[in-house]
């Protein structure tokens, strides 16, 4: 049988809520799979070079569309998550419209400042978002049981295919134009791509996942607030990507898993947690800009060194 | 409201807001024009040199001015090693830089939160009182910053003009390769380039932390509103960081007077996205 990555993941992922068991774990193992679509929703971009530091708000707009489609007019969650991934496409093609004609710097300051007003505007419009109170009682998707190992279950489901659908996106025409305008941008747009365009196309890809796995998280745990979407929270995103490594499709997973589990065992502080992942960030920056993965690679290739060494003596 | 002694009030207070956002904007303006970098720790550096001061003036009781000068001259020292230590070694590399210094505004945040705990201190102000002006009370305090802000921009503004130190700067903003041929070590003015931005955002603490609290997260108003007046102003341009300045600091000062200050934050990132829209290189006409 042909090696396949996404068969052995498919069966990981089947397997695992069952054999957790245990209700804090499964609880675990849900934010992980979300945190690793929001992940790899990031990598999307880092793709064509472009970093954002607002994807919380993204997650935000899916969350709250949804949240509030399904509490107001009585949408069913599977159409409203839908629908929150669609209004952060078009929130972000609106900010990325003039944000992206631009070179990076700016891109990454108005994903700066968006999330800073997303912030304001869901702490502000108490009417409608309920303010820093936030949204209760947001419902489960039809059909889904309550209890967490069904979430997980869906959870599974839902990364299973983000994933397929984000890597085939990688390995795709349009992937290896991303990679190329990454890699040079002028020469890209000698030989006739219209960056920008794709950089939207990116930009738009990546905000949908990020909607998405807003959404899941609202009709997961049932309570929003707008201090679920900060600054903070993008940026934990990005240390998941970069910290778990640039250099391959499987470093924003493995880095969403070794950081979610990890930041379960020091949570005992707050602000702990801020200090080993800033270190962590700066210290993956400075020694190993490839990250975890890359950590692997570079083994892997001493071994072989080594190996060769032996065989030629 | 429309009474004279109100106007003078949102005038002072639009000052007060600019000479405060431009001390730090600069800062992250030079840094980005000259390295390319966005340093995202400018904010923490705010917050730590305002720790700083609350350390040496309440803890240990030393005079304010006294300690104004320690902590500015640490911050700057601070400048100097981070340049040499983190910087330099991604320079060039913009997506891997702006990474490593959201790393240290993290760690160093986290680290002042678990010292001192997340609740507001304050110093003791040394500038008391306040005086009347037709009929608006004004405080010292403001004062202070309105006189010492506009003195540090207009020393700024002759350092980088018409000092041989300033016009190296301007030299490797505006060409590098010319620069560096022109026997200009890139080197020496990297550091150049951190210690005045340091310093000027340490001198910003100093001024401001009388009238404001201090706490681990103080360093993302400013930081946030140096990235939006840089691109107002336009990228490495210290006349365009004035401008951006002064134009963010009153629409504050006069949206936070009639309306309430959330809706000015949310006018002022409409206003960034609508320059960007327009005229992307900045609200002026040529680079200065």
């Amino acid at each position: 049988m042909k090696f396949s990555p996404f068969l052995i993941v498919a069966i990981i992922l089947a397997g695992l809520p069952a054999l957790i068991g245990d209700p804090y774990w499964l609880h675990v193992y849900i934010m992980t799979c979300l945190n690793i679509i929001l992940a790899a929703s990031l990598r999307v971009l880092w793709n064509v070079g472009l970093l954002s530091c607002g994807h919380a708000a993204f997650m935000g707009i899916g969350a709250y569309t949804s949240a509030l489609l399904a509490k107001e007019i009585g949408l069913s969650p599977w159409l409203g998550m839908l629908a929150g991934g669609g209004l952060s496409v078009v929130v972000s093609l609106a900010l990325g419209y003039p944000a992206l004609r631009l070179t990076g710097i700016y891109f990454v300051l108005v994903t700066f400042a968006f999330n800073e007003v997303f912030f304001l505007i869901a702490t502000r419009w108490r009417e409608f978002t309920g303010g820093p109170s936030g949204l209760l009682g947001i419902p489960r998707p039809t059909g889904i049981p309550a209890g967490k190992l069904a979430y997980a279950y869906f959870a599974s489901v839902l990364l299973w295919l983000s994933l397929i659908i984000l890597f085939r996106f990688e390995k795709s025409r349009v992937g290896r134009i991303w990679l190329a305008i990454r890699d040079t941008e002028l020469r890209s747009r000698c030989v006739g791509i219209q960056t920008t365009h794709y950089k939207l196309f990116a930009f738009g890809v990546s905000s949908f996942f990020a909607g998405l796995a807003g959404a899941a998280y609202a009709h997961y745990i049932g309570f929003i607030s707008p201090t679920d979407f900060t600054i903070w929270q993008s940026i934990y995103a990005q240390i998941y990507m970069i910290v778990g490594g640039v250099a391959a499709f499987a470093g924003p997973i493995l880095g969403s898993v070794v950081l979610t589990v990890l930041s379960e065992f020091i949570r005992a502080a707050g602000p702990l947690q801020s200090v080993v992942y800033g270190t962590m960030l700066a210290v993956v920056m400075l020694f190993s800009p490839g990250g975890l993965v890359s950590l692997g690679r570079y083994f892997s290739g001493w071994f072989k060194k080594k190996k060769e060494a032996s065989a030629r003596v | 409201m429309d009474t004279v002694p109100f106007y003078i009030q949102v005038f002072t207070n639009g000052v007060v807001l600019s000479c405060y956002y431009i001390l730090v904007a600069v800062g992250l303006n030079l840094i980005m024009g000259i390295m390319h970098i966005v340093n995202f720790a400018q904010g923490t550096v705010y917050m730590l040199s305002a720790m700083l001061l609350y350390i040496l003036c309440e803890e240990l009781g030393l005079n304010y001015f006294f300690s104004g000068a320690l902590a500015i001259a640490g911050t700057a020292g601070l400048g100097i090693l981070m340049e040499r230590f983190l910087f330099r070694r991604l320079l060039g590399q913009f997506l891997p830089s702006l990474v490593m210094s959201l790393g240290l505004l993290l760690a160093i945040e986290g680290a002042v939160w678990l010292r001192f705990g997340i609740i507001s201190k304050a110093v003791t102000s040394p500038f008391r009182g306040l005086f009347k002006f037709w009929g608006a009370s004004i405080s010292y305090e403001r004062v202070v910053v309105i006189v010492g802000g506009l003195l540090l921009i207009a020393g700024l503004f002759i350092f980088i003009r018409h000092t041989k130190a300033g016009k190296a700067i301007r030299a490797v903003e505006q060409d590098r390769e010319a620069a560096i041929l022109h026997g200009i070590e890139i080197t020496k003015i990297c550091r150049l380039v951190f210690i005045v931005s340091f310093a000027l955002s340490a001198a910003a603490a100093f001024l401001v932390s009388p009238m404001l609290v201090i706490d681990p997260n103080i360093g993302h108003t400013p930081l946030l509103k140096g990235l939006v007046i840089i691109v107002l102003g336009g990228m490495g341009s210290v006349t365009g960081t004035l401008v951006g300045g002064f134009i963010i600091g009153f629409i504050e000062s006069i949206a936070g007077s009639f309306f309430d200050p959330t809706i000015a934050s949310i006018f002022s990132f409409v206003i960034l996205v609508g320059i960007l829209l327009v005229r992307p290189s900045g609200l002026l006409p040529y680079r200065m």
